[in-house]
């Protein structure tokens, strides 16, 4: 304890806080200055303060610089989204949002009660060319029919709607539990547009190859235009 | 974590001065705090008084980590000389040999001087690492002091932001490259009692903004 005493106005007019955090004090100094900081609160004070802000001006200097525009947790939300990750992840579930609304308004379409219109389409299968006129409101279910002929050769059977020009609109496998000679397709009548189609019934055999077995035509036509 | 000790809850006495004259870089001084030891809180420190002892540890915990921090000693030997000098001042006190109870503030900073120089002198023995490896303190700090400690980042960037740039390069350039003071000075053209003046300044707005946080 042979250091010399400091006077406390002495260390304020010589800013002797800021000179032994800057490191500018000789050893007789620094040690003279320190037993001075273990009795005086304001000069300690002033020491941790400097201390304080060094240490986190040095953490400062690590991280990258950055304007804020907004103060607080938008200002953190904002910096947030400017990242690639967040903005890839952001499109994602917006599109993922968008798919699940889109498919929830399509499947409570469906579900919506409607009148079920049912067709039976003969006279092709039976040698006739006629074409049957089918008008139906667009919010109804439509059941098309057609007889078909069944053969021991053939190990299944589809029905499929063709439309004037040939090309396949819908398929479906008959089951084999379906009995008798009427082949059927039920679907929204708003899934296929005014016009003229064909529905047509094959029977494949076991080596691949397929025959028609029953044919009828229809012209749809919407009471509700 | 800058903590403010509330005066009124400290035990032993305070001896208040008058308010000094303002000096040049001090527009408003506030009364000056000195802790006074004395007789009869040596009596209730070597008594094991629990308040007492609670503020000598927390007293001197403070002052012996800032300024062991100062000399550039690292977290763990600061602990250990920390441990040590509180042993050796207690022993001191119970052995009746603290002549002087104003003077125990510094008599506290005499011991750790000493601790001090005796763990440079077996470190510079002993330099090899023990062969059991080396137990390392857990330094990860908890929820409610990160927070402080961004809390308080923000104050610095803050009062960064206030300043003109060459001030902030300035800072910047003496504590986070760690620079030199002469070769600071030189590089930005200014004199050592500028950068003093700046840094005081910058301590003092950060210790109002940290007040006026926590109150």
């Amino acid at each position: 304890m042979n250091t010399r005493m400091i006077n406390h106005d002495d260390a304020v007019k010589d800013l002797m806080a800021e000179r032994y955090l800057l490191g500018e004090l000789n050893t007789t100094e620094r040690d003279a200055y320190e037993q001075h900081l273990f009795s005086c609160d304001a000069c300690f004070e002033q020491v941790k303060a400097g201390t304080e802000f060094v240490t986190h001006l040095r953490h400062i200097g690590t991280e990258a610089p950055q304007a804020s525009l907004l103060p607080g947790f938008m200002s953190q939300l904002v910096a947030s989204a400017r990242q690639p990750l967040t903005i890839t992840v952001l499109g994602f579930l917006i599109f993922a949002s968008g798919v699940a609304i889109h498919q929830g308004s399509v499947i409570a379409h469906l579900k919506e009660p409607r009148p079920e219109i049912r067709s039976v389409l003969t006279g092709v299968a039976h040698g006739s060319g006629e074409i049957h006129q089918i008008q139906v409101p667009k919010n109804s279910s439509l059941s098309l029919n057609v007889e078909y002929a069944r053969k021991g050769e053939f190990i299944s059977y589809r029905a499929q709607i063709l439309s004037n020009s040939g090309t396949v609109l819908h398929t479906v496998a008959l089951p084999e539990t379906q009995l008798g000679t009427t082949a059927s397709i039920a679907l929204p009548a708003d899934a296929l547009k005014p016009a003229q189609y064909s529905m047509v019934v094959f029977g494949r055999r076991s080596d691949g190859t397929q025959e028609e077995v029953g044919r009828g035509a229809f012209e749809l036509q919407f009471t509700d235009n | 974590m800058l903590r403010y000790p509330a005066s009124g809850a400290l035990p032993g006495i305070r001896k208040r001065k008058s308010a000094a004259k303002p000096e040049v870089y001090w527009d408003e001084r506030p009364p000056v705090d000195f802790y006074t030891f004395d007789d009869e809180y040596l009596l209730r420190l070597g008594a094991h008084d629990p308040a007492t002892e609670a503020h000598f540890v927390a007293y001197f915990s403070e002052r012996l980590r800032i300024t062991l921090r100062a000399r550039g000693i690292d977290a763990h030997t600061i602990e250990d000389v920390r441990q040590e000098t509180f042993c050796r001042v207690w022993v001191a006190i119970q052995s009746g040999s603290v002549n002087n109870p104003q003077g125990f503030g510094a008599f506290v900073h005499a011991i750790c001087k000493h601790v001090l120089s005796e763990s440079r002198r077996i470190d510079y023995r002993n330099q090899h690492d023990p062969l059991e490896g080396t137990d390392v303190v857990d330094q990860q700090l908890g929820l409610e002091e990160l927070m402080q400690r961004k809390e308080n980042s923000d104050l610095v960037r803050a009062i960064l932001a206030e300043l003109p740039e060459r001030d902030q390069h300035l800072l910047l350039a003496r504590f986070f490259e760690d620079r030199d003071n002469e070769e600071v000075c030189g590089d930005f053209g200014v004199d050592r009692d500028y950068l003093r003046v700046l840094f005081h300044r910058a301590i003092h707005k950060f210790g109002e903004l940290y007040k006026k946080k926590i109150n």
